[in-house]
């Protein structure tokens, strides 16, 4: 037999209708948002986060916050409102202003009564720019409406949920799991739009 | 054509509020032994008509509910009309008990003739049901006359008045005196026109004539400005009592409206309503709403109200729903953005704050403010949403801080969290400070790893270690 392996994809490549699983998908709805990290922009399948849509940070330790930080603060200058629904410690003003947020265009839900509720006006209001959610285990229903509500107002909206509250599947369009490490953030991506064996990443945060 | 008369004929039912589709026979009555004043549609084609005794119309009309006549409520609706037409002229003034006029003698030339003064006027002033008859006219008081005629017309100059007011039914010109004036012979207005005034002064009275000389543009008749009061209260009785919060949003949106047109009379806009739910057997319900700033747009104050209704649940029925706004605000100057098709304007912000705090309660939205002070707890506070900001912090801080310094445990003279030991790293960070305010510290900072790889920030004061925030 010759080499008949190079002429069929050949054949397939041409075909722009016929995906291969070990490429990127051909389709690109809206550019990402870049993260600010460099790795984490090229793990991720639009380069950066979602521009629409729900995004599960499942997470246990509270630094997962460092990822969203240059993006909340790249829309803060940018004049964008950014909500913050049920933060589990006290955001800390003077280490923020440090990260680079306006923290004029900061606004936080303290509470966590409501707090899916509070997180759906902030994305039905079209006045913000991001919204990150901490809760525990949500109803699947209420899940696809937040997911439904973020992509209607093309904002991203961050859920960050303990491991043990994410059992079974999200209407999320990235699912990123992640762990604190000595140096900084361990993340594995557990769900995107053309995900194929994403290997886990280690994000240094701490030490240059 | 000078002055536009306005008349609402059906003024005293518009301040009783029925639900939609509710045409039940109704009469409001006055006078006693009572009688019919105006009747409902369907009460009159069932036979009722003014003037008819109560006791004849119940008879005609089985169900006929009788409404007492509101005298009050019907001044404050025609000072609610004055408000809005405050729009079209600087003289708007009450022509008791049905009417308004306006002087219009500028505004014509701005709304571009008469026929779209008046169009715009009637649609500012309409509301569902509501029949307005108008008449522009030379003399304030036949704008008004011809107006409560149902003229509907332009009387042009003088000469065309005196022509309309000779058409008119002496009991019309002369209400009191129209069957002294028929015994005379007299026919139409015309007739009572023409004949010379000393005489009509000695049938009728000077008072008569002297009106009749301000009808016809003989004498001066100023009127007086129409001047809305510093703040606005509102009743509206509800015709069926209701105890479902939802039913009340439709009345309230007829009070919002009004208090709109004040509020543009005043050129403000409000910022704090009550609203007081009036309930049966029960003590009156108060619903505040606070809005992050002023506004005077109907939906939008519709919308917060909506948002505090849909979680009330009424202990008794609500028969009378109140308005009330103590002070008016200066309207935030509304400028249009550059780039129009900014969404996230911060009218869109104010919004969302208002919509969470209604439904979350005061306070529910908040930001950050860093502070300068070198103690962690002390070098930030909370502050209303949109006041956030201040300096970043010298050194590092962690972007998550413990409400209270959580204590540590030791595990071989090392401070540990769960029982493990903490890896401290070399660098350390002394704060002594606030010994003047009664708030003193002195402590040393330090960043710890525990096992998992969480980064804390700790210090140690006095010999005891205390976790304070989280990187």
């Amino acid at each position: 037999m010759g080499a008949p392996a190079p002429a069929l994809e050949d054949l397939l490549r041409r075909r722009p209708d016929i995906w291969l699983a070990n490429r990127a998908p051909p389709v690109r709805t809206r550019p990402g948002l870049s993260t600010g990290f460099t790795a984490l922009d090229a793990l991720l399948p639009d380069g950066g986060w979602p521009a629409a849509g729900l995004v599960d940070l499942v997470t246990a330790t509270p630094s997962a916050l460092n990822l969203i930080l240059p993006l909340a603060a790249r829309l803060g200058r940018a004049g964008r409102e950014i909500l913050w629904v049920a933060p589990p410690l006290l955001p800390y003003a003077p280490a923020l202003a440090a990260a680079g947020l306006d923290l004029a265009y900061l606004s936080l839900v303290p509470g966590a009564d409501q707090a899916p509720w509070a997180a759906e006006q902030g994305l039905r209001s079209g006045a913000c720019g991001l919204v990150v959610l901490w809760t525990r285990a949500l109803p699947q229903p209420r899940l696809r409406r937040l997911q439904l509500a973020a992509e209607e107002a093309e904002t991203p909206l961050f859920r960050l949920c303990p491991p043990i509250d994410t059992g079974g599947p999200t209407p999320a369009r990235l699912r990123l799991e992640v762990q604190a490490c000595s140096e900084g953030l361990n993340l594995r991506l557990t769900k995107a739009r053309g995900l194929c064996g994403a290997r886990p990443l280690r994000l240094p945060l701490w030490k240059p | 054509m000078k002055w536009l008369g306005l008349h609402f004929p059906w003024l005293p039912l518009e301040v009783y509020h029925f639900p939609e589709g509710d045409d039940r026979p109704r009469a409001v009555v006055e006078g006693h032994p009572p009688r019919v004043l105006l009747a409902t549609h369907s009460a009159r084609a069932a036979g009722v008509h003014a003037g008819q005794p109560l006791a004849a119309a119940l008879a005609l009309v089985k169900g006929l509910q009788p409404l007492p006549r509101r005298p009050r409520a019907e001044t404050a609706a025609l000072e609610r009309a004055a408000c809005r037409g405050g729009r079209f002229s600087d003289l708007v003034s009450l022509a008791p008990p049905q009417g308004l006029v306006l002087e219009t003698g500028r505004s014509l030339r701005l709304f571009g003739g008469p026929r779209h003064l008046v169009d715009a006027t009637l649609r500012t002033m309409a509301a569902p049901n509501r029949e307005i008859h108008w008449c522009l006219a030379p003399t304030p008081e036949g704008a008004r006359l011809l107006a409560a005629q149902g003229l509907n017309s332009v009387v042009a100059d003088l000469p065309t008045l005196e022509r309309v007011l000779s058409d008119l039914a002496l009991a019309v010109l002369a209400p009191a005196h129209s069957g002294q004036l028929e015994a005379l012979g007299l026919r139409r207005g015309g007739d009572l026109l023409a004949l010379p005034r000393t005489g009509l002064a000695q049938r009728l009275g000077p008072d008569w004539v002297h009106w009749l000389d301000r009808l016809r543009g003989a004498a001066p008749d100023p009127r007086r400005p129409y001047r809305p009061p510093p703040r606005f209260a509102a009743r509206l009785e509800l015709s069926t009592e209701t105890d479902a919060a939802e039913a009340l949003l439709c009345p309230a949106r007829r009070l919002l409206r009004d208090l709109c047109a004040f509020l543009q009379a005043h050129g403000g806009a409000a910022r704090r309503l009550l609203w007081i739910l009036d309930q049966a057997g029960a003590e009156p319900l108060d619903l505040t709403v606070n809005l992050a700033a002023p506004s005077r747009t109907p939906e939008h104050l519709e919308g917060l109200l909506r948002e505090r209704l849909t979680r009330l649940a009424l202990e008794a029925p609500v028969r009378a729903l109140e308005l009330r706004v103590d002070r008016v605000f200066p309207l935030a100057p509304h400028t249009p953005d550059l780039f129009a098709d900014a969404p996230h304007s911060d009218a869109g912000r104010q919004h969302l704050w208002e919509t969470l705090e209604v439904r979350l309660g005061v306070d529910a939205v908040r930001a950050i403010e860093a502070l300068a002070d070198y103690r962690p707890e002390r070098a930030w506070r909370w502050c209303a949403p949109g006041r956030g900001g201040g300096p970043p912090a010298p050194a590092p801080r962690p972007p998550w801080l413990l409400p209270q310094p959580r204590p540590l445990g030791l595990v071989r003279g090392r401070p540990a969290l769960a029982d493990q030991p903490l890896a401290l790293e070399p660098e350390r960070e002394h704060i002594e400070t606030g010994w003047w305010d009664g708030g003193p510290v002195k402590r040393d900072y330090f960043i710890a790893c525990d096992a998992r790889g969480e980064r804390l920030w700790i210090f140690r004061e006095a010999g005891r270690w205390f976790l304070q925030g989280w990187f």
